[in-house]
């Protein structure tokens, strides 16, 4: 399997940093950004394999940015990734062309493993 | 400072003074004819006996008979004219009268004055009545009464007192008998020897007739434990020199170490403890009565009085304490005198105003006390009701935050979470360098503490608490306060400015308390500003200090406070949420007021509320013992 290249979108630096360490194995962590609008512009510039974001992020909204990403780069995969493990916001998140959603609190390696199912047809 | 009587030939021209004086007096009495008495005594002036009775027979006789009464009074004892020959002072006597004129009674007082009386009757007007009085039976001896003669006698009774000195103090073993060394000393204690010899179990008895004055005081200075000082007379002593009851008595009381006892009633007083008391006014009445019957003309063989004994118990109070005799082991029926007076019988008024300013006083201070209990209660309560009612909106607001606190708590959980997971895969893939897993294991460590501190913070705020003030950093509680709703503010896209004075604001606050406050106040204007649009949502929390207050304003940009609640924002049960309980501020103010401060809450001139808040700044604490409500 190629290993993706991904962006990381996260407010919290601490998690950001974990979620870098957890992904090193497989996957290419390309950038990170603390912020709605910056993942925008980094998508553009770093143009990720995958984008993991953050719901609560400041200035433009995960699920928000996520629509937008996903129009404007419909190869990139985008991970919808929060802590708030509710299933309206896990179904706004496929309705916003989202390809996978991982409860931040799950223990099992959901993210990894998502982005790794995600890319798995594709070695 | 001895004072002595004078004797012998002094004594004389006392005596003739005395004789020339009240013919005098009798020269210048009206008509009728003045009834003449001449009164013969056994000691000069001083005796306390012959002095009471004198100056009360005299008074007394002059009072009951009709016609006036001259007196001619005349020591012939040992301290008066015993320095002069008996026949010369008998001579004088006769001269005083001249030759036409004779007295109509003779009265002789007491046992040297009778022996006198008798042994010179046949020259001492023999037919004019004669009356001893104030004698004791036993010193008239055997000798019959004369044709012209009648006695008002007495019977001491010694034997008895030394009883009664047991009876008060049955240790006593030794009895100082005081006699003076004069004629009638000697013959009482040559009658008391002979009466105390039924005393053969004790007490001992001592005596004073061959001691000076000095060397009796000496002695009754130090005498053996358990003894007893008996007064009977004094007089003479020794050395001749007289002196007077009442300086003998006192110089015993101030000396001796024993109590002193005395039967004559005219003792008490003078230092005597007490006993069974030979009345002077009994012998004086008896006296008197007698003589108003002989001048009359009655028969002195028909005067029949029945000799006078010792009658009731009396005591000195004050002797009685000074020797510690328990009033108990007096005699029954005794008198006891010169009871200091209690509190109630010297200040009866003032006892009676002190009492009733005592009373009042007593029920201000009682009243008061009940205030002070009751205000106490009601402060107690108040604090209780505080409590709870800032308690109930502490966990209101808090349950407010649930969404807030998933949301905090979820950062440093998610962030151990997928730490622990990267060094899971190292671990499995061989290769994590140690320094790599020390790494991960520090921030795992650190995000835990991060959690633990959340959890902490809100347990702080949900645990019932009561008002504790300590000094406290203001600007740690607006800290924590933010911290709390960050989340909030983030979600609704609020712009938050926290402006903080660079000034210390240490106040004497509790830390929670403050925080309910702050929290509530914020948790209020985000919801304030949930129609606002988006660009124009902005919290601001701001701190002034103004010399000694601090102002801490936190000001929104919503609608502000709508004109319906207008001056009644921190009234209870009002409020602008369809779902608020309208006690939030309602709580907060009380909080507030609870640290001394103000609360306000006003419209901004651009829109929004602001609430500002004033707080004494501390003026003891020159540090902050701990910050925050955590």
């Amino acid at each position: 399997m190629k290993r993706p290249r991904v962006l990381v979108a996260d407010d919290h630096a601490d998690l950001v940093k974990a979620v870098c360490r957890l992904l090193a194995a497989d996957c290419d962590v390309v950038g990170s950004v603390a912020d709605g609008r910056a993942v925008l512009e980094a998508a553009q510039r770093l143009e990720p394999d995958a984008i993991v974001v953050d719901v609560n992020l400041p200035n433009l909204n995960g699920l928000e940015a996520c629509r937008q990403l996903t129009q404007r780069h419909p190869q990139m995969k985008v991970i919808v990734f929060t802590a708030m493990n509710d299933p309206d916001i896990r179904q706004r998140s496929f309705e916003v062309g989202a390809s996978g959603f991982v409860f931040k609190m799950a223990g099992d390696g959901d993210l990894l493993a998502t982005i790794k199912r995600l890319f798995a047809g594709e070695s | 400072m001895e004072e002595k009587k004078p004797s012998g030939a002094n004594g004389f021209r006392v005596a003739a003074l005395t004789v020339l004086l009240l013919l005098i007096a009798a020269g210048s009495k009206a008509e009728p004819v003045a009834r003449q008495v001449l009164v013969l005594q056994s000691i000069d002036r001083g005796n306390l006996v012959l002095d009471y009775f004198t100056t009360n027979f005299r008074v007394d006789l002059d009072q009951q008979i009709e016609r006036p009464v001259n007196f001619v009074q005349v020591t012939v004892g040992p301290s008066g004219l015993v320095a002069a020959p008996e026949d010369a002072i008998v001579d004088f006597i006769r001269s005083a009268y001249g030759e036409l004129r004779k007295p109509d009674l003779i009265v002789v007082l007491g046992g040297p004055a009778s022996v006198f009386a008798r042994r010179h009757r046949a020259r001492l007007f023999p037919d004019v009545p004669l009356l001893f009085t104030l004698v004791d039976q036993r010193y008239l001896g055997g000798a019959p009464l004369g044709e012209n003669e009648g006695a008002v006698v007495v019977l001491n009774d010694f034997p008895r007192t030394i009883d009664e000195i047991r009876q008060l103090l049955p240790r006593t073993k030794q009895v100082l008998m005081v006699t003076g060394s004069g004629p009638l000393g000697r013959f009482w204690r040559r009658e008391l020897e002979s009466q105390f010899r039924r005393f053969q179990q004790g007490p001992t008895f001592a005596w004073s007739d061959d001691l000076s004055l000095r060397d009796l005081l000496r002695r009754c200075a130090s005498l053996p434990p358990d003894s007893a000082i008996f007064f009977l007379t004094f007089g003479t002593d020794l050395s001749g020199t007289s002196y007077a009851d009442e300086r003998v008595l006192g110089d015993l009381h101030a000396a001796a170490n024993a109590p002193l006892f005395g039967v004559q009633s005219v003792y008490i007083g003078h230092g005597v403890v007490g006993g069974s008391m030979m009345s002077i006014d009994g012998v004086v009445r008896d006296s008197v009565e007698a003589a108003v019957r002989l001048l009359n003309g009655t028969s002195p063989k028909s005067i029949t009085v029945t000799p006078r004994r010792p009658g009731t118990p009396t005591f000195d109070w004050r002797e009685l304490q000074r020797w510690g005799i328990a009033e108990t082991r007096l005699p029954a029926g005794s008198v006891v005198r010169y009871r200091r007076p209690s509190l109630w019988d010297e200040h009866k008024p003032t006892v009676i105003g002190s009492a009733i300013a005592l009373v009042v006083q007593s029920a201000l201070i009682g009243g008061l006390l009940y205030q002070r209990r009751a205000r106490r209660q009601a402060e107690s309560d108040s604090r209780r009701n505080l409590a709870l009612a800032a308690d109930a909106s502490r966990r209101q607001t808090m349950s407010a935050l649930t969404a807030s606190i998933a949301h905090e708590l979820g950062q440093p959980l998610s962030s151990m979470i997928h730490n622990a997971q990267a060094l899971e895969a190292m671990i499995d893939a061989n290769r994590a360098p140690s320094e790599t897993i020390k790494e991960i294991l520090g921030d795992i460590r650190s995000q835990s503490v991060q959690a633990a501190q959340i959890i902490e913070r809100h347990r702080t705020m949900l645990r019932s608490h009561q008002l504790q003030k300590r000094p406290i950093d203001l600007h740690a509680v607006v800290r924590d306060s933010l911290a709390l709703v960050a989340h909030d503010l983030r979600t609704r896209e609020i712009e938050t400015v926290v402006d903080l004075s660079p000034n210390p604001c240490v106040i004497d606050g509790d830390p929670v308390l403050l925080e309910q406050v702050l929290v509530n106040l914020m948790m209020n204007a985000i919801d304030a500003m949930a129609d606002t649009p988006k660009a124009r949502r902005r919290l601001a929390v701001m701190t002034t200090v103004r010399g000694a207050d601090v102002e801490l304003l936190v000001r929104d940009s919503g609608p502000g406070l709508p004109p319906h609640v207008d001056g009644t924002v921190f009234a209870p049960f009002v409020t602008t949420k369809p779902h608020g309980l309208g006690i939030g501020l309602t709580i907060a103010r009380t909080i507030v007021d609870a640290h001394g401060g103000t609360i306000d809450a006003g419209n901004n001139a651009d829109g929004g509320a602001t609430f500002t808040i004033v707080l004494r700044r501390s003026k003891t604490a020159s540090h902050v013992t701990a910050s925050g409500a955590a």
